[in-house]
């Protein structure tokens, strides 16, 4: 976008001389009227790519430096029973005798072109095992989130511009209750009333959307205290800037000047939030995948971990951290579209 | 600011005076009734040997599955332990490791935060750090730790203190660089004053009410990862409420008391936390958040 | 002088926050009116409830706070409708022009949309008479290459560019009150004088009202018709333009007047006595910055600067933001280092000093700065503010206290003042705080940045009167930095004016503000309120 900045110095007599019929110097083909910019510049683009790239890197080193940690990375690799002949050839296949440096490349090449040490349980790639699993996370993780924000969302708007004193207070509390209850916790209660108590909802499985509902729940109850909160602390704070001021000052409705003045500048914050508790959702969905059976990435990992099956807790690890920093990419993508501001300063 | 502008403000803010301190009273409360909780749940299991009328160990398989009554206040489990005792008794494991991880992630936070404030290498470099740390899930973290290193209780200290210290990190660093931008913090360096003198005056005071935020954050997020991995069974060995909820879960229809209580002394455990971590955060930012947040 | 149409007749207006015990009054018994094709100007200190009576007409009271009374905007009283048929009214026919424009824009949505917005519903519907309009407005505030313009974001724009945008958005429903609630005060000097010079020519144009709310009577002067003067919520006088400066009856408007260094009544300062020695100098100063952002560009702070300071001489520096003023002060200070270039103090480079003679240039050179508020440790009391550059000489407790409560009587600091916080004080006591801190160590040259920038009008003759009687008294050389030349004029001897890094012109007072060589500065005088001219 061109520099808009210019000097302000601007003689009286042009205004005057500007106001004849202005529509002549506009093209009839522009007579739309420009409506918002929306779209990340290209340079913003790169850079959340190269940040992400650059979180990519870096858990691979933590996970590399996790197996050298262990003093004989091929012991991890091999199973139980190997013979010494056996470890020096692992030892020499993947070349765990050579230096430091040159192991690290070799690593990060596997890693990122899909090459893992087989799985000892299946003697195969542990891909095999993973990549069916990823669409139940997925599956998880997204609903989770959209009933989070969903609850979290209008709770907060909710405790802020509702009416009634019980809408204000009470579901905002309660939420909060619920965040300081571990997951697995609220699992067993909601299948304690929902699944054994009133038999509407299956107790896990995966094979019906109606095995979602109460998972999906469970890991949302989790965070959408944290949501509501920033969400009406923003509300608050956008309500009384000036904007809004100069926005009561047109022929508006004060619905109008409710959704677009204050609630959308109020959702940035919860962006940024939103970043940070996908964290846990996701290590959250670990604990619920099993609680509930799911066979999703987090139950392929514990069995794995069970199993001290090691390539396939490596790729696991890897593919769970990946899809985290994918996801956090995308949020501040958003964010960069919502708030023209950020993008300057990313 | 104008001073206009400030005076304004001051009239318009009378107005919601007494929201206001209604609502300090909200947080003084929420503080009260955090600590208790936190101080009971705390003295209860540090006091285990003075307060559980059984071992943890102790089972009578005459009495399994017993409902709450005169002999098991709680009930007994399925091997016929009393569940009081275990409540009693389980909370160690999990107060010793959120106590020890969160006192290693402050001690890591902080210092790291401050060697990034004082040099533009080491605050890049450590920068980089702590976002790579914030970008394996925590959990996941402590799950890789824990099956190439074995889940002994100082392994999960430091696995845990490590996935919490980006946090201290990231405040004491920001505090650090907004203060040195600040006129006082100038005005003390042309004062000619040393430079442990101006950190001890000019930032301390700022940074301990964040710092107070954080460590109580680092402490529910500490404690839930704990027990989300003793419920797993990749926890310590000892038991503790995660492990006993874990065992007992398949009795719910039955004899919830088993879960329940575990449950329970867990939930009171946690929301004592967070009760104080919500209350200090209420503070923080109803004073305006730091100085340099202020106007 | 032809009255015209009464547009506004406010009577009996009382503004108050609640209506129970703890209540307070903002005005009371405020009455006045607006004609038809003149500005109004209310004019008053912080608190003496202006905005809230601006506030009060346009309906942007805040929430808690009641007026009472009657407000008639063409015949129909807003106060005794609902709310609903009064903002409907207002809306209509009241233009409202915000102090900080940037902050009265929504930074989401691009100026385009939010103009649109603030069209009337028939015009807003239909898009292409929509585009036409919004065009046209910004055709009228003066702003070039309008369409291109249309999407651009605040933040993407400049304050005067800003506050333009926000002039038409107050214009769009052609309004037949324009309220301008302190347009400039976030402005630049020369920017401030196009707004108001805009302001003007639009109700020139538009033959309308205008009711102008500013807390310096300089602009009142230059611009008002009809003024009403404010102060702790009551009208202290009012009437027009000529028989309130000609003849002010109120100890407040006075001291307004006084407060705004108006030119006939501004003495210029004390020339009389002969210069000294040298005792700061500099020469050949270079800096340049090279920004963060996301366009790495080299910022040439300053260029080729160079000034003297002579003992009995004050040097007053003036610039607007960007002139490079602040960065010439920080390296004066020891605070930045420049790229290139030397500072001579009493003749000695103060680069190749000695660690004992440094020490004694460092003591001997202080600093007041701009923003008071964050000048003072806020956690600290004062006392212990002042007393921190005695604690870095090594004095004892008892010295230390002495020494303190002398600077604090000097500068009539109230003395109970030492045990509290910065919190607690005023604007004005903090900076009286802030001046003994500087002074404790009893320096030779004082820099002062903007000494009493958003400080009450009063408060701010106080000031000066203070920094006078200290000069006269130890016989402290000051560097003042102003972006107001009124300021400069009052307690400098010597001025330099800077643009861009670049020193544009310099000499002594008198010399300046009767015979302006440069264009700039020519333009800086002529933008100044209060008709600095010759």
């Amino acid at each position: 976008m061109a520099q808009i900045r210019q000097d302000d110095s601007f003689p009286q007599s042009q205004a005057a001389a500007l106001s004849g019929p202005v529509s002549a110097a506009v093209p009839d083909i522009l007579k739309r009227f420009p409506g918002r910019r929306v779209g990340m510049s290209r340079r913003g683009l790169l850079r959340s790519l190269l940040s992400s790239a650059i979180a990519i890197f870096g858990v691979l080193t933590i996970v590399f430096f996790a197996i050298m940690l262990t003093g004989n990375p091929a012991l991890l690799l091999a199973s139980p029973s190997a013979t010494h002949e056996e470890l020096e050839a692992l030892t020499r296949l993947y070349g765990f005798d050579r230096s430091l440096p040159e192991q690290y490349v070799t690593f990060i090449w596997n890693m990122i072109s899909g090459n893992y040490p087989r799985s000892l349980r299946l003697n195969a790639s542990p891909l095999e095992q993973i990549l069916p699993a990823i669409p139940y996370t997925l599956s998880l993780a997204f609903s989770a989130g959209f009933i989070a924000i969903s609850m979290g969302l209008v709770v907060g708007y909710l405790s802020v511009f509702s009416r009634y004193k019980l809408l204000r207070e009470v579901p905002l509390n309660a939420l909060a209750v619920f965040q300081a209850t571990p997951v697995f916790v609220i699992g067993l209660f909601l299948v304690l009333i929902f699944s054994i108590s009133l038999g509407w909802l299956p107790t896990g499985g995966s094979r019906s959307v109606k095995s979602l509902v109460l998972p999906s729940f469970s890991l949302a109850l989790m965070f959408a205290a944290r949501i509501a909160q920033v969400f009406r602390a923003s509300l608050h704070q956008v309500a009384s800037a000036e904007h809004v001021r100069a926005a009561r000052t047109r022929q508006i409705s004060e619905q109008e000047i409710r959704l677009r003045h204050i609630v959308v500048n109020a959702l940035l914050p919860v962006l940024s939030v939103l970043g940070l508790e996908i964290g846990s959702l996701l290590g959250g969905s670990v604990i619920t995948e099993s609680l509930f059976s799911r066979p999703g990435i987090g139950s392929v990992l514990l069995v794995a971990i069970d199993n001290k099956d090691y390539p396939v807790i490596i790729a696991a690890v890897v593919l769970i951290s990946v899809i985290f920093i994918i996801i956090n990419t995308l949020v501040d993508m958003v964010s960069a579209l919502v708030d023209p501001r950020t993008e300057a300063s990313l | 600011m104008t001073t206009k502008a400030l005076r304004n403000f001051a009239i318009s803010a009378s107005t919601v005076r007494q929201r206001k301190s209604m609502w300090r009273r909200r947080t003084n409360l929420r503080l009260v009734v955090g600590a208790a909780l936190l101080a009971g749940t705390s003295i209860m299991t540090l006091g285990a040997p003075f307060f559980a009328p059984y071992s943890l160990d102790f089972y009578d398989l005459d009495a399994i599955l017993m409902p709450p009554g005169p002999a098991h206040l709680f009930g007994t489990d399925e091997i016929g332990r009393d569940v009081l005792s275990r409540v009693i008794w389980g909370g160690r494991p999990i107060l010793f490791i959120v106590f020890f991880s969160t006192v290693l992630s402050l001690l890591i936070g902080v210092t790291l935060g401050f060697m990034s404030s004082a040099n533009n290498l080491a605050n890049t470099a450590l920068s980089r750090l702590a976002d790579i740390q914030l970008s394996i899930p925590s959990l996941v973290f402590a799950l890789l730790a824990i099956a190439v290193a074995g889940s002994q209780m100082s392994n999960l200290v430091v696995v845990l203190a490590l996935a919490a210290w980006p946090l201290h990190f990231r405040v004491v660093r920001a505090h650090a660089l907004a203060v040195k931008k600040l006129p006082y913090f100038e005005a003390s360096r042309l004062a000619g004053s040393s430079l442990f003198y101006r950190v001890m005056r000019n930032y301390l005071p700022g940074v301990l009410p964040l710092l107070a935020v954080t460590t109580s954050v680092t402490a529910t997020v500490t404690a839930l990862s704990a027990t989300g991995l003793s419920y797993l069974g990749l926890g310590v060995s000892v038991p503790d409420w995660g492990r006993m909820i874990a065992i007992s879960k398949g009795q719910l229809s039955d004899a919830a008391w088993a879960s329940g209580f575990p449950a329970l002394a867990l939930i009171l455990f946690l929301l004592g936390i967070q009760l104080i971590a919500d209350a200090l955060s209420d503070r923080v930012k109803g004073r305006g958040g730091a100085p340099h947040e202020r106007r | 002088m032809n009255a015209g149409n009464v547009l506004l007749d406010v009577e009996h207006l009382l503004v108050r926050t609640g209506c129970d015990d703890t209540s307070a009054v903002l005005a009371s018994n405020v009455s006045f009116k607006l004609h038809h094709g003149r500005i109004h100007g209310l004019v008053g200190e912080s608190g003496s409830g202006k905005t809230m009576i601006a506030n009060a007409v346009a309906g942007l009271l805040p929430e808690g706070v009641q007026a009472s009374g009657r407000i008639l905007l063409q015949g129909t009283n807003l106060l005794a409708l609902p709310e609903g048929a009064a903002r409907q009214i207002r809306n209509a026919h009241i233009g409202y022009v915000f102090q900080n424009p940037k902050a009265a824009l929504n930074p989401r949505l691009t100026i385009g949309y939010q103009l649109r917005e603030a069209l009337v519903p028939e015009v807003r519907r239909d898009e292409s008479a929509s585009l036409k309009r919004v065009l046209s407005l910004l055709d009228e505030v003066g702003i070039p290459n309008a369409y291109a313009r249309l999407t651009a974001y605040p933040h993407e724009l400049s304050g005067g560019l800003a506050q333009r945008v926000v002039i038409a958005m107050a214009l769009a429903r052609d309004p037949q009150i324009l309220i301008a609630d302190e347009p400039t005060t976030a402005l630049d000097m020369t920017i401030q004088a196009q707004i108001l010079d805009l302001i003007d020519n639009i109700q020139t144009q538009r033959h309308f009202g205008v009711l102008l709310i500013t807390h310096d009577m300089g602009i009142i002067h230059d611009r008002a018709d009809d003024i009403t003067v404010l102060s702790g919520g009551q009208i202290v006088e009012s009437g027009l333009r000529r028989a309130i400066f000609e003849a002010p009856k109120a100890i407040e408007t006075r001291n307004l007047i006084e407060g705004a260094l108006l030119d006939e009544s501004l003495p210029a300062a004390d020339d009389t006595s002969p210069a000294g020695s040298c005792i700061y100098s500099v020469r050949n100063l270079k800096k340049s910055f090279v920004t963060q952002s996301n366009h790495r560009s080299t910022l040439h702070a300053l260029d080729d600067v160079w000034l003297d300071l002579r003992q009995g001489r004050s040097l007053g520096i003036v610039g607007e933001s960007g002139s490079g003023k602040t960065t010439l002060a920080r390296i004066l200070l020891g605070l930045e280092i420049p790229d290139s270039g030397q500072i001579l103090y009493k003749g000695d480079d103060i680069a190749r000093l000695s660690r004992q003679s440094r020490r004694g240039w460092r003591r001997s050179i202080q600093f007041v700065f701009q923003d008071h508020w964050a000048s003072l440790n806020p956690y600290q009391t004062i006392f212990e503010s002042i007393s921190e550059p005695l604690r870095a000489e090594g004095l004892g407790r008892e010295e230390r206290a002495q020494r303190v409560l002398e600077v604090m009587q000097d500068v009539s600091l109230p003395q109970h003042l030492a045990a509290r916080r910065p919190g607690e004080l005023s604007g004005g006591q903090l900076q009286r705080a802030a001046i003994a801190r500087a002074l404790v160590v009893r320096p030779q040259i004082l820099i002062a940045d903007e000494p009493v920038a958003s400080l009450d009008v009063t408060v701010q003759a106080r000031i000066l009167r203070l920094l006078e009687h200290l000069k006269a008294e130890f016989g402290i050389n000051y560097i003042i930095i102003s972006h107001d030349l009124r300021i400069v004029k009052r307690i400098s001897q010597d001025v330099i004016v800077m643009k861009d890094g670049v020193i544009v012109e310099r000499g002594t007072t008198r010399d300046i503000f009767s015979k302006p060589q440069h264009a700039y500065t020519q333009k800086l005088l002529a933008a100044t309120p209060g008709g600095m001219r010759s």
